[in-house]
């Protein structure tokens, strides 16, 4: 199968998993229908919790059902997806409310049942979860403490709906029922374990040891990691992982950064990370010797994934660090087609990899443009934005037959794929990765 | 582009889901 087949084989599975339990509760014995929009309420009640189960399919980083997507794109598809499941969720009480008002009686404080508790508390771990989820960065919540809080509001809500399904007995009165939604929360919790616990345990068996802190110029810092003891693993240039510093994997303090050494050298690894937030402001403060560990490689953004002989490479800011993964290993691999990178930065003098893009055209036909928003005085090269005249002044005559690989603010990255797409370059031709996944 | 497709999928995927549990609760009340 290939990527396209692949990626719909798990969307298919996806949908089977969210709606198998709906269905087998259809079949008997059962309870008759108690009108059209009442089952409607009951149905995407059921849908919400089977979606919010699958959610920890989702984030569970399976290698084979986040290939043919991109992990990227997983995590994009869990926020929207989330608040779709959340909306069901919140519908399932609202119908049921509307529908028949007295059941508001069955809330009040003084005689509400355990599994009625059970299902408003669930719905108040969904709120908390989506707020803080959506809203983190305004409610100033540090991303590990976030991590930490997310995991826990998610299986605190999810069993509190299963309490909740199996207390109300409607479409579940049958053992075997039962048993169905008891399985899919142990299914939950096995995925859970395994995130949290083996996950772990397998990178504490393969830890990696920081050899080398190198600066860069842009306030940007190269960690430099061998593995300890093992192979290390095989990855695509362009690739990234899951970086945990210190002495263990069970921290959740873990985030996500492009490898940004050649993939032909995988015995060191190499992560280019730029002061922008509180855990890469403390990049600097890494001493060689300190152990660390991995989870990887992730990620669709690739030249190996699109082979061909003809690239051209975007970049914004930090955004160089997976190309220059690209670019390193192209070199290794003597590659002698012509390539391209626009490089757009703030200052000359910042500009991550300067010496070492020079050194590059040695070892690869390359040309680089580079553009800045700041240029020093007298510069002669290319200044502001990359625009659509921008590209049509250095892309090759046969742009049309490259591959485009865009890495950089998700502004600029936008503004090219545009401008990239009015020059007529196919869209299965533009490559990019989404840089948020928090 | 990829953010917008990630979000069609999941709309689609939504929609989808929503349809079927419509047709779960037609099936209920037949």
């Amino acid at each position: 199968m290939n990527y396209v087949q692949r990626g719909f084989f798990w969307i298919f599975i996806y949908l089977c998993l969210v709606l198998s339990p709906l269905f087998v509760l259809l079949l008997a014995p059962g309870p008759s229908g108690s009108g059209l929009w009442w089952d409607f309420a009951m149905a995407i009640g059921f849908a919400g919790t089977s979606m919010m189960g699958v959610m920890f399919v989702l984030t569970a980083r399976f290698r084979h059902v986040t290939a043919p997507f991109g992990i990227d794109l997983i995590y994009y598809f869990h926020r929207w997806i989330a608040t779709i499941a959340f909306l069901f969720i919140i519908a399932h009480p609202a119908i049921l409310i509307v529908l028949e008002p007295g059941l508001l009686d069955d809330l009040n404080p003084a005689v509400i049942s355990q599994h009625m508790l059970a299902g408003a508390l669930s719905i108040l771990a969904l709120i908390a979860l989506m707020a803080t989820s959506l809203w983190r960065q305004q409610l100033r919540i540090h991303y590990d403490a976030w991590r930490l809080w997310h995991a826990l509001l998610a299986v605190i809500a999810l069993g509190l709906a299963i309490v909740h399904i199996e207390g109300v007995g409607n479409y579940v009165s049958s053992p075997w029922k039962q048993i169905l939604w008891a399985t899919i929360s142990v299914c939950c919790l096995a995925l859970l374990f395994y995130v949290r616990l083996v996950k772990p345990l397998i990178e504490l068996r393969h830890p990696y040891q920081v050899e080398r802190v190198i600066q860069e110029r842009g306030n940007a810092w190269t960690l430099e990691l061998r593995p300890k003891g093992h192979r290390g693993f095989p990855f695509m240039p362009g690739q990234f992982a899951w970086l945990t510093l210190g002495n263990s994997p069970f921290s959740l303090k873990e985030h996500p950064f492009s490898i940004s050494s050649s993939a032909l050298q995988p015995w060191t690894v190499q992560f280019t990370i730029k002061e922008l937030g509180d855990f890469t402001r403390r990049i600097k403060e890494v001493s060689p010797g300190q152990i660390a560990y991995l989870d990887g490689p992730y990620g669709a953004f690739s030249i190996d994934r699109h082979p061909s002989s003809d690239y051209v490479f975007i970049a914004g800011g930090i955004g160089i660090a997976p190309i220059m993964g690209m670019l390193r290993t192209l070199a290794d691999r003597s590659h002698d087609r012509p390539l391209v990178l626009f490089y757009a930065y703030n200052t000359w003098e910042d500009l991550t990899f300067q010496e070492e893009l020079e050194t590059l055209k040695t070892r690869l036909s390359l040309k680089i443009v580079y553009v800045l928003a700041n240029p020093p005085h007298g510069w002669q090269g290319e200044t502001g934005f990359i625009t659509d005249e921008l590209l049509a002044r250095h892309l090759p005559p046969a742009f049309t037959r490259y591959e485009y690989y865009l890495c950089g603010p998700t502004v600029m990255t936008g503004l090219v794929e545009k401008a990239l797409r009015k020059k007529g370059v196919a869209l299965h031709q533009i490559h990019s990765e989404l840089f948020n996944l928090a | 582009m990829r953010q917008l497709f990630a979000q069609i999928l999941a709309i689609t995927t939504g929609v989808l889901i929503l349809l079927l549990s419509l047709l779960f609760a037609v099936i209920q009340n037949q």
